[in-house]
């Protein structure tokens, strides 16, 4: 087997990448001691892929909501069987997601780990779309659309998205529209999937007890070499600014929901990563709980425990954004604006980075606790290029001087979106 | 990894602790339980938030959460649960080992002592109560919660047919109590509440994780040495009323799809892993009869499941509807229930939910917040099985025994929340 590297992690965690014959990459975290299996089959393919070319060279538009579309589709089998059937047999607890950039099919068992990971491999390398089963989806999708009509976190984080960006694709809801779905055929989604399901623009990710050999054999008799295919992404012109400023949506919530998000320059790979170490680093110092401001606001009754912050990054974009409820979010913006404004003017204090370097150190500890946990992290490293357990080397060579600099470019008033969910009636 | 062992520290409190080395932190919870009230709901229910604020040696939560992040991001969770006819309020401290601690602190002593002072020496006033300014913002972030169950749809739909399932008894009320009941409640009144949590509630303290037990036993019980003790009597289980009348209640708001709940009384004299079973078989896996017949083949509901209270012997059904299939989907639902208790089930579909469940048990050992959560539920249930046993006991059902849990089943509501028209 050529391309084995292994890297060495926290007491006994290592992780194995592999580059299969087929083009598919592995990476094998056995952990010691624990019972279960967690895996991930995912394709660095996702709702801000609006476009491809397939092998032959076509080039094909994507409707908004393609990906999420065919992560739905590629459950239902040949003979109209499901794969959620065959899982049934072994026992496991199986699932799927689709987000911005990727999408992954994934299983979780304690028993015949080894018959759900070759059930993994052969459903998700098995397409099988008819005018049929695509009609009878966006009857489902249609539905779980409007379930997410009525949810206000959702509302208000994709509120500020599309009020943040112009053209970025990240704007649209993952799940596309009833209208845009109703435009997807079967050709459409075997198009994309023979552009972005190419077994070189995938990984296959498992943590926990099973047997590396007996997969990488299942390997060898279910997956076909693949044939050798660039994906080709197209490049957005995306400006440095917001488009609106303010966004405001009425839902039945009893008090309004707010994201104030910080529309930053997007970045790639391993900088991608220690970028948004620093400005959870910097978010945490400004408003984390330990924070002066943040008491100030709670006990103002400006902020509650809902409050929190977040580096949304993906491939593509990147923001920061602080979310919770509140009767005046304006308010908290201004708080928030004036810290950080004073953070940039005083200097971040060393004894409060001292202890964000302590506490991130620890939150990368705990990462390690569990099976989904590291096949998680596993899987978001791989796509965003850098080596495994290699957060952790990123996150010790930050110092303070690197976070003063990243406060003069992040979190800028200019660049900020306030998006609200107020009460209807309201 | 060790056994799970539970002991005696004082009157009515006991220590629990299973140490697994497979893990890098340690998690130390504190769960008081005692009945639920309709009156003493919200009082009981903002005790634990104002517990994570500090205590008498750190009292100003700013330091308390500056303490918290030199000890790598040790972390402090407060919960409020509804456990059957029971109020659980849940205070949980979380940190990583010591082993990986650089600075050579000792992490599950530390973790201990923070617990133990939050819990039994908390920051009170000369005058015994808690600091208005802290207790203002905590009384509000209750009225908010209360007031934003709104806000997730499904919960709401679930919350109100449960409500309706059990009217008038404490199965059916919330676990933060109403609007009204927490209208009254003063810094004072919410430290007498504490006071007499301490003195009456049942305080089950579960140590999970790789450390040694032992250091945060120690700690702990000496912390309740110093506490006047006088537990109430456990709380049995109420029975359901029995069903005068279906309930059918249909609620409008901005809503674009419809949540429909069903509320059922489960049969009494069916043992718990027999119903869970059924439920899983009837709506509670991807290969369950609600999944896949509503869901998968009618199309009619985007989510379609079942769940099982062992507590209140309840089951709800929760599904989202296209308004225009409401009562299709309900006749289906029922159906699919009908036709488990008529044994028209194949032995493939139980079987494969016999693995599903069994699987599940067997997963629970990898999770320090599943173990918690699986033996505070043996705790209540009175039986320290372990979760390997809890599977064997499932692979000995029989078909038999599912159809007549099915059967059994009394559907009592009719819940659907849907749009204005």
């Amino acid at each position: 087997m050529e391309n084995c590297v292994q890297y060495q992690g926290l007491e006994g965690i290592s992780c194995e990448r592999v580059r299969h014959p087929s083009g598919l990459t592995f990476l094998f975290c056995p952990m010691p001691g624990y019972s279960s299996a967690y895996a991930l089959f995912a394709t660095n393919y996702g709702s801000v892929d609006t476009s491809g070319i397939t092998p032959e060279g076509k080039y094909f538009t994507i409707p908004d909501g393609t990906a999420h579309f065919l992560e739905h589709k590629l459950f239902e089998g040949k003979e109209g069987e499901d794969a959620f059937s065959l899982f049934a047999k072994t026992g496991a607890s199986a699932n799927a997601y689709t987000n911005f950039e990727n999408t992954a099919y994934l299983f979780s068992a304690s028993d015949h780990v080894q018959e759900s990971a070759e059930i993994l491999m052969r459903f998700v390398t098995s397409p099988w779309f008819t005018e049929e089963n695509v009609a009878k989806e966006q009857g489902i999708i249609g539905q779980e659309i409007r379930m997410y009509d009525d949810s206000p976190s959702w509302q208000v984080f994709f509120g500020m998205l599309t009020a943040m960006y112009v053209q970025n694709p990240v704007r649209t809801d993952i799940a596309g529209t009833v209208e845009t779905i109703a435009q997807i055929t079967p050709q459409t989604l075997y198009d994309c999937y023979s552009s972005y399901y190419n077994l070189n623009n995938m990984v296959y990710v498992i943590a926990g007890n099973f047997d590396r050999d007996g997969i990488l054999a299942a390997a060898d008799r279910i997956l076909p070499p693949a044939p050798a295919h660039q994906v080709t992404r197209s490049v957005v012109e995306e400006p440095d600014l917001p488009g609106t400023r303010e966004v405001e949506k009425s839902l039945p919530v009893a008090l309004p929901l707010f994201h104030l998000g910080f529309k930053e320059r997007p970045k790639e790979g391993k900088e991608a990563v220690r970028m948004s170490m620093m400005d959870e680093m910097i978010a945490e110092i400004c408003c984390g709980e330990a924070s002066p401001l943040y008491r100030r606001l709670y006990d103002s009754g400006l902020i509650n425990a809902e409050f929190g912050s977040e580096a949304f990054v993906g491939r593509g974009y990147r923001c920061n954004i602080f979310a919770g409820e509140s009767r005046e979010p304006k308010k908290v913006r201004d708080e928030i604006l004036d810290e950080l404004a004073r953070l940039r003017r005083e200097g971040i204090p060393q004894a409060d980075f001292d202890r964000v370097k302590k506490q991130n150190y620890g939150r990368m500890i705990f990462g390690y606790n569990r099976v989904e946990g590291v096949a998680s992290a596993a899987l978001r490293g791989y796509f965003f290029g850098i080596e495994p357990f290699e957060e952790k080397t990123i996150a010790e060579g930050i110092t303070l001087a690197d976070l003063q600099t990243q406060l003069e470019e992040s979190f800028r008033e200019e660049c900020s979106v306030l998006s609200v969910i107020t009460p209807a009636g309201e | 990894m060790s056994g799970f062992q539970r002991e005696k520290l004082a009157d009515g409190v006991y220590f629990s602790s299973v140490r697994d080395e497979k893990f890098k932190s340690n998690r130390i919870t504190a769960a008081f339980l005692l009945p639920l009230g309709e009156e003493t709901a919200p009082e009981y229910a903002v005790v634990p938030l104002m517990l994570k604020k500090g205590y008498r040696e750190c009292p100003d939560f700013t330091a308390l959460n500056i303490r918290l992040q030199e000890l790598y991001g040790a972390s402090v969770f407060a919960d409020v649960q509804r456990l059957g006819n029971l109020q659980g309020l849940t205070v949980s401290v979380s940190g990583i080992c010591s082993r990986f601690a650089p600075g050579g602190e000792q992490m599950e002593r530390e973790l201990a002592s923070l617990l133990a002072g939050m819990l039994t020496d908390p920051a009170l006033t000369p005058e015994g109560s808690f600091a208005e300014a802290d207790f203002i913002p905590e009384k509000q972030f209750l009225a908010d919660t209360i007031e934003s169950r709104i806000n997730d749809k499904r919960y709401y739909a679930r919350s109100r047919c449960r409500e309706l399932l059990f009217e008038g008894v404490p199965y059916g009320l919330s676990e933060y109590g109403t609007l009204q009941t927490l209208a009254p409640l003063t810094a004072a009144k919410a430290a007498e509440a504490y006071r007499r949590l301490l003195k009456t509630a049942r305080i089950e303290l579960i140590f999970l994780g790789a450390g040694d037990p032992e250091e945060a036993k120690a700690v702990l019980a000496e912390a309740f040495r110093k506490v006047e003790r006088a537990p109430l009597p456990e709380q049995e289980d109420c029975p359901p009323r029995p069903l005068t009348e279906k309930k059918i209640v249909r609620e409008e708001m901005e809503v674009v799809q419809a949540n429909l709940d069903l509320g059922f009384y489960a049969p009494q004299d069916i043992p718990d892993e027999v119903i869970r079973l059924m439920v899983c078989l009837y709506g509670g896996s991807t290969t369950s009869k609600l999944f896949v017949n509503v869901r998968e083949k009618q199309s009619l509901c985007y989510f379609c499941s079942a769940g099982y209270d062992s507590r209140s012997k309840s089951m709800l059904v929760y599904s989202g509807v296209d308004g225009a299939n409401l009562a299709r989907a309900e006749e289906e639902i029922l159906r699919q229930l009908q036709m488990i208790a008529r044994g028209e089930f194949t032995e493939t579909e139980l079987a494969d939910n016999v693995r599903y469940r069994v699987n599940a048990y067997r997963t629970v050992t990898d999770s320090l917040s599943a173990q918690e959560g699986y033996w505070l539920g043996r705790i209540l249930a009175g039986e320290l099985i372990t979760p390997a046993e809890s599977a064997e006991r499932i692979l000995r059902i029989t078909p038999e025994q599912i159809s007549q849990a099915a059967a059994g089943m009394v559907h009592a509501v009719s819940y659907t929340l849907c749009g204005r028209e």
